[in-house]
């Protein structure tokens, strides 16, 4: 026998041991390791020469110390190169061991170091000096601050005045963290930006499957379909890229409908631009398509729909078969024929069948995905997603290699330390009863409901929000906050200066990525991962030996973390613990004292995260150390199909199986450390809870929904008032052809660029000098007809005034449409904020009418930063929004951010960025748009205020959700 | 013509994961008898020796190009397109495809296989890691030797130049510095393997100084610096690595030979008669 074989011999034997205890000999390739990437066992003490010292050779010692970008939710991983000589962060690059991001970066992950070193950075509290507005602050010491806030907190509390607290965050850093703040306190006080984020969206997968968010396995595609303004606008743009280039590299096919073209269009195989808000028409007529020509998953939809739902309701003195329902299918679009389509979008018709029959090929390996975009845009939008999925659910491709899974499978959110009871009581200036189905908190309409219910709010704070600048109507927030009958105390907790901090009373610095503590997971493939965001000179300090017991120490200035702020916080509240609250917030090993944020970690990961343990231990670190050391930890890879599998024995006792097959059981919910949130179905009339759905013969775990199946038929949409849209269907948006007049146009705000997000970038030299500005699309024909050349000023009329912005003829937007991208258009009070991207301006009131005059707009200033003085560019873009009415869905309760335009050349002494608006004006629109509403009081079934089962942020007590008595 | 037998896939297999997994199984270390440390993985693998065919066999060099192009023809008939890896070039997706071949007994697909695939470049690979990798890691280079002079004994002697070396590009003449830059740093167009650590080692060896970065950047800064000592470097290397070809005799291993000795000739001409500041940019 050679050497060779006897070598392949003990290779066989030694994996066939390994093999039979349980272990995987042949690991396959790592799915992190990068040649890009130092090794992680240099990270302690990684070498780089200086660059500038050449030719001598001077090494730079860094400490790599993972955390996590801020700059969007997708939480990619970073790692922050912390100088062993000065303990500063010279620089972050991405974060191998990431499973999500896998090392890579967008721009704003790197440029978090611009935000870091801001020398314009909000360092200390800060207090208002004279009226609210002046842009006047003096600096106050964080004692000073929290007495006055916690005070006010405390009495209203005391008071029974719960509902005049509010936080209302932008982007929560951890999942559920700001929630049990809340809940703790007893208050339903959570206000979210969702409802002019994503609330379209979500409402058309809540609808189908009791989990709002969709997670498509990209990677394993056959054919991706996307409705989005770039690759799900910013959801989860990083992660996702590289799944669906990976997916395209092996020949996936990829479909982007987007009216305009945008950069993620350029690389799609089939560009699709159709009139904004014809989207659903059009995914109704592929849905068409695939029942006309049979090629739906026969065996799926007859074992996961709830057809016997809406054969009951729909035609119940016919056969109650599936093979009736499957004739029903063939009818119920037939109209939605590729030629309706084509003349509803103003498509082809050769563009939609090729569109078609690609869809139809995929099999269930379509993933498609719609987040903001077209359900954000129009009413009804949150059809779009409705229909997106459908095209999922005939084709059997849910939860499948390749198709699209629901978020909650694919995330994880560890039970943490302490978990208060919800409190007794609802908010209706954030879940008002005229919108018993928003996804969300009308958080956006708190200026018209404060108004018009005459309710005010005691504290007020946000948190990485800036509803001035990002929401519509931004005057009338200004004239909320300028009034302090309305907003007792309004604290921003910022970690730069935006529009809203203005306007505040504290302004509370909050630190960035590598600043503070969170952990959060991410839908981004067929996994489950949690990430780690941690103050990354306090680990450096403490890694060479030191000590840091609260996070200011570390940060720059007085810099502080949301986590440690709220502990401290709550104890003021209820220093005694008479109110209940400070138990939420005591350390276990040492009862009677503050909760430390290590304690409150070190729980979490040693309980609640399975697998973490273990994999720490290999190494000889504790669970805590690991995810300092890592940044992130990889729960699960191949989630599967949830929904399949079979209920065991131990759950099934004294079953009740419905006529439709939802099947209750009084065994007891088994203890689960993952809390991740989803539809959560009532029990029945005997109280036995829900737990799977019967198939045949087989209790399998199905969906959260009332039915345990996909609800096609949804019985929630038809017995709140809205019946007519209980099926996926198409509804015309308010900016279909039949709404406008000649001259006028759809204005298409939602997209994005993803070098900036919303309010915490302008700070960053680097992304500032990439994109900055925000001109209006025009297509030529249109603007032949304007006679307007490119850069020629133009007026934008919308229905509360105008913006006056540059033009920018191009092919990329369709005829009689037009768009301008969000971000830009920053502005300051006085000497306030980034003068590379916020520029100088001046409020003017007269009544009701608002003007925004700008004083110039990007230029050089000296400061400590050099590059300071070489910026170049002056164009900052409009701050189109502030002209923006109200437009709430009545159903998701979305804002439908298209505006009716017209645009005209502009006036004589007209300047760029300037902006005008009457809010007489907004509240007109506001009330337009609430008559399409139902209230509850009229349409509730059962006298609550919404349905117990739908999601809903920090879900108040049962006995909250009954109706108020009508007056 | 000797046949492969199934009995050596588990080798093949284990050199798969070895060249392919940062953190490989205990067990297989202890029969391969490697040093094992992830750094040194890094080293080899990402940094110095890509383990892609591409990498030998185009000018540049490139990781992808026409050798993939030709790969992902002939594998397309055994798997199916999307079945493919992104990089169906790669050793480790080779061996394990060897290894796969032979476990269903189809030898003859094998041997196929390896001889367009792997042949053209897997020797001249392997003695490069045997002769650059970090000491405890030398002997993957030296089992793949094995391998490669096992598995060559399955080709036919009648066979003429696999396809990827039929085909490879001409060496590019040496007549300004980019060009010589690109010869020298492409194993196809000069036969010389010549990593980022040897580059190091010349720079130690001969007190000589150099930029660090990207390996091409590197280079050039030495011969801008040092171009005699560099160039005399070089044809110390050159000579090395022609001695890896004595005493073979296959077609495959003249072809690395001609090529080697061509660079040793354009070398020294370089060196004896041009006047570098005269060498064209």
């Amino acid at each position: 026998m050679s050497e060779l074989a006897k070598l392949s011999d003990r290779l066989r034997a030694k994996r066939e041991a390994v093999d039979a205890a349980g272990e995987t000999f042949y690991q396959g390739p790592s799915k992190t390791d990068l040649a890009s990437f130092p090794p992680k066992e240099r990270w302690d003490d990684w070498v780089e020469l200086d660059s500038r010292q050449w030719p001598k050779r001077v090494e730079r010692h860094s400490m790599l110390i993972p955390t996590t970008c801020f700059n969007c939710e997708s939480a990619c991983g970073l790692l922050a190169y912390v100088d062993r000589n000065t303990l500063q962060v010279r620089k972050f690059e991405g974060n191998p061991e990431h499973p999500g991001s896998r090392g890579r970066n967008c721009a704003k992950g790197p440029a978090t170091i611009n935000q870091v070193t801001d020398p314009d950075r909000i360092l200390h509290p800060l207090k208002r000096v004279g009226p609210r507005g002046q842009g006047r602050f003096e600096r106050v010491t964080w004692d000073e601050a929290l007495r006055d806030i916690a005070n006010r907190l405390r009495t209203a509390i005391l008071e029974e005045r719960q509902n005049e607290i509010m936080i209302h965050l932008g982007r929560p850093g951890e999942d559920g963290y700001t929630e049990r703040v809340l809940a703790a306190w007893g208050v339903d006080g959570h206000n979210s930006h969702t409802n002019v984020c994503s609330s379209g969206g979500r409402a058309g997968y809540q609808y189908w499957s009791g989990i709002d968010r969709p997670s498509a396995d990209f990677a394993n595609a056959k054919v991706i379909y996307l409705i989005s303004s770039h690759l799900e606008t910013g959801h989860y743009f990083n992660p996702h890229a590289q799944r669906i280039t990976e997916a395209r590299q092996r020949g996936a096919k990829l479909i982007v409908v987007d009216t305009r073209l945008s950069n993620t269009a350029t690389h799609a195989d089939l560009w699709i631009s159709p009139w904004p808000g014809t989207e659903a028409a059009m995914n109704l007529a592929f849905a068409n398509y695939i029942i006309q020509n049979d090629r739906y998953d026969r065996d799926f939809v007859r074992s996961w729909w709830n057809w016997q739902e809406y054969l009951a309701a729909k035609a119940p003195t016919e056969p109650q078969t599936f093979e009736n329902f499957e004739a029903h299918l063939k009818t119920i679009y037939a109209d939605y024929t590729l030629e309706y389509a084509a003349a509803e979008t103003r498509v082809s018709v050769e563009t939609l069948q090729e569109a078609a029959e690609t869809l139809a090929s995929a099999g269930t390996a379509l993933a498609s995905h719609n987040w903001r975009s077209a359900a954000a845009g129009n009413l009804g939008g949150w059809q779009v997603s409705r229909t997106i999925f459908l095209l999922n659910a005939l084709l059997g491709a849910v939860a499948t290699t390749g198709g699209t899974n629901l978020n909650a499978w694919n995330k994880y959110i560890p039970r943490p330390i302490h978990t208060p009871n919800h409190p007794n009581v609802w908010n209706e200036l954030s879940w008002p009863l005229e919108f018993p189905l928003a996804m969300n908190e009308l958080s956006y309409l708190l200026p018209h409901l404060i108004e018009r219910t005459g309710r005010r709010l005691e504290v007020y704070m946000t948190r990485v929000y800036n509803p001035v600048w990002t929401n519509p109507d931004g005057f009338s927030w200004i004239e909320m906050l300028l009034d302090e009958r309305k907003i007792g105390c309004y604290v921003a907790l910022t970690p730069t200066w935006n529009e809203t901090a203005f306007f505040a009373d504290y302004i509370l610095p909050m630190g960035h990525a590598s600043e503070r503590h969170d952990s959060f997971s991410y839908e981004q493939y067929d996994g489950q991962w949690l990430g780690f965001r941690q103050p990354v000179l306090k680990v450096a300090r403490e890694r060479l030996g030191g000590r840091v017991y609260d996070t200011r120490e570390a940060n720059p200035g007085e810099v502080w973390e949301e986590n440690e702020f709220y502990i401290d916080l709550s104890w003021r509240i209820d220093p005694d613990g008479s109110l209940g609250i400070r138990q939420h917030f005591e350390s276990r090993v040492h009862p009677g004292s503050k909760l430390t944020v290590e304690e409150y970690y070190r729980w979490m990961f040693e309980n609640s995260v399975p697998g973490l343990p273990e994999a720490a231990a290999t190494e000889g670190l504790t669970p805590l150390e690991f995810m300092q050391r890592y940044g992130a930890f990889e729960i699960q890879n191949g989630v599967g199909q949830v929904v399949a599998e079979e209920v065991p024995e131990t759950e099934l006792s004294d079953l009740a199986i419905s006529e439709f097959g939802r099947v209750y059981t009084r065994a007891p919910e088994p203890a689960t450390s993952n809390i991740v949130p989803t539809g959560d179905p009532s029990p029945d009339e005997d109280g036995r809870r829900p737990v799977g759905v019967n198939v045949d013969g087989v209790v399998r775990r199905g969906f959260p929904t009332p039915s345990g199946k996909l609800e096609f038929y949804s019985t929630t949409l038809a017995s709140w008032g809205w019946g007519d849209y209980a099926t996926p269907t198409y509804i015309k948006s308010h900016v279909h052809p039949e709404h406008l007049t000649e001259g006028q146009f759809p204005l298409i705000s939602t997209f994005r660029l993803p070098v900036q997000i919303h309010t915490r970038s302008a700070n960053s030299k680097w992304l500032d000098e990439i994109a900055h500005t925000n001109p209006v699309w025009i297509n030529p024909i249109d603007a032949s007809r304007l006679t307007l050349a490119d850069g020629d000023l133009v007026r934008v009329n919308t229905d509360l005034g105008y913006f006056v912005a540059k033009a920018w003829v191009t092919e990329g937007i369709r005829p009689g449409v037009v768009a301008c991208s969000h971000h830009m258009g920053r502005w300051r009070i006085g000497d306030l904020g980034s003068s590379a991207m916020m520029r100088s301006v001046k409020l003017e009131k007269q009544g009701t009418q608002w003007g925004l005059q700008p004083r110039g707009g990007a230029e050089p200033y000296e400061s400590t930063d050099p590059d300071t003085s070489r910026i170049w560019w002056t164009d900052i873009g409009v701050h189109q929004n502030l002209t923006f009415g109200v437009h709430p869905d009545p159903i998701s309760g979305m804002h439908c951010w298209h505006q009716v335009v017209t645009i005209t050349k502009a006036a004589p002494g007209d300047s760029h960025g300037e902006v005008h608006v009457d809010t007489a004006r907004s509240r007109v629109i506001f009330d337009r748009w609430m008559q399409l509403t139902r209230s509850a009081q009229d349409v509730s079934p059962d006298g609550t205020r919404r349905p117990r089962w739908l999601m809903r942020p920090l879900k108040p007590s049962a006995h909250a959700f009954e109706l108020p008595p009508s007056v | 013509m000797v046949v492969q037998q199934e009995s050596n896939a588990e080798l093949l297999d284990a050199l798969a994961e070895v060249v392919e997994n940062p953190d490989p199984h205990p067990a297989i270390l202890e029969v391969l008898e490697l040093e094992w440390t992830r750094d040194g993985f890094t080293e080899l693998f990402d940094f110095d020796l890509p383990p892609f065919a591409s990498y030998y066999l185009t000018i540049g060099p490139i990781l992808g190009g026409e050798p993939v192009g030709y790969l992902r023809g002939l594998l397309s008939a055994y798997l199916r397109p999307e079945l493919q890896p992104s990089q169906p070039d790669s050793l480790a997706f080779l061996l394990r495809l060897l290894a796969l071949l032979l476990r269903q007994r189809s030898e003859d697909r094998a041997h196929v296989i390896f001889y367009e695939a792997l042949s053209p470049w897997l020797g001249t690979y392997a003695r490069a890691i045997a002769s650059f990798a970090p000491l405890g890691l030398r002997r993957i280079g030296l089992l793949l030797d094995e391998v490669y002079q096992d598995w060559s004994k399955t080709i036919p002697s009648a066979l003429s130049l696999p396809f990827l070396l039929r085909s490879a590009p001409e060496p590019p003449k040496m007549k300004d510095r980019e060009s010589l830059l690109d010869s020298l740093l492409s194993p196809v167009g000069s036969g010389l393997v010549l990593p980022r650590s040897e580059l190091i080692r010349i720079t130690h060896r001969h007190g000589l100084g150099m930029r660090p970065g990207g390996r091409r950047f590197s280079f050039q800064s030495l011969l801008d610096t040092s171009p005699g000592e560099t160039l005399g470097a070089i044809l110390e290397t050159v000579a090395i690595q022609l001695a890896w070809y004595r005493n073979l005799d296959s077609p495959i291993a003249l072809w690395w030979h001609q090529r080697l000795a061509a660079t040793q000739s354009s070398v020294t001409e370089l060196l004896n008669d041009t006047e570098w500041a005269d060498f064209p940019r």
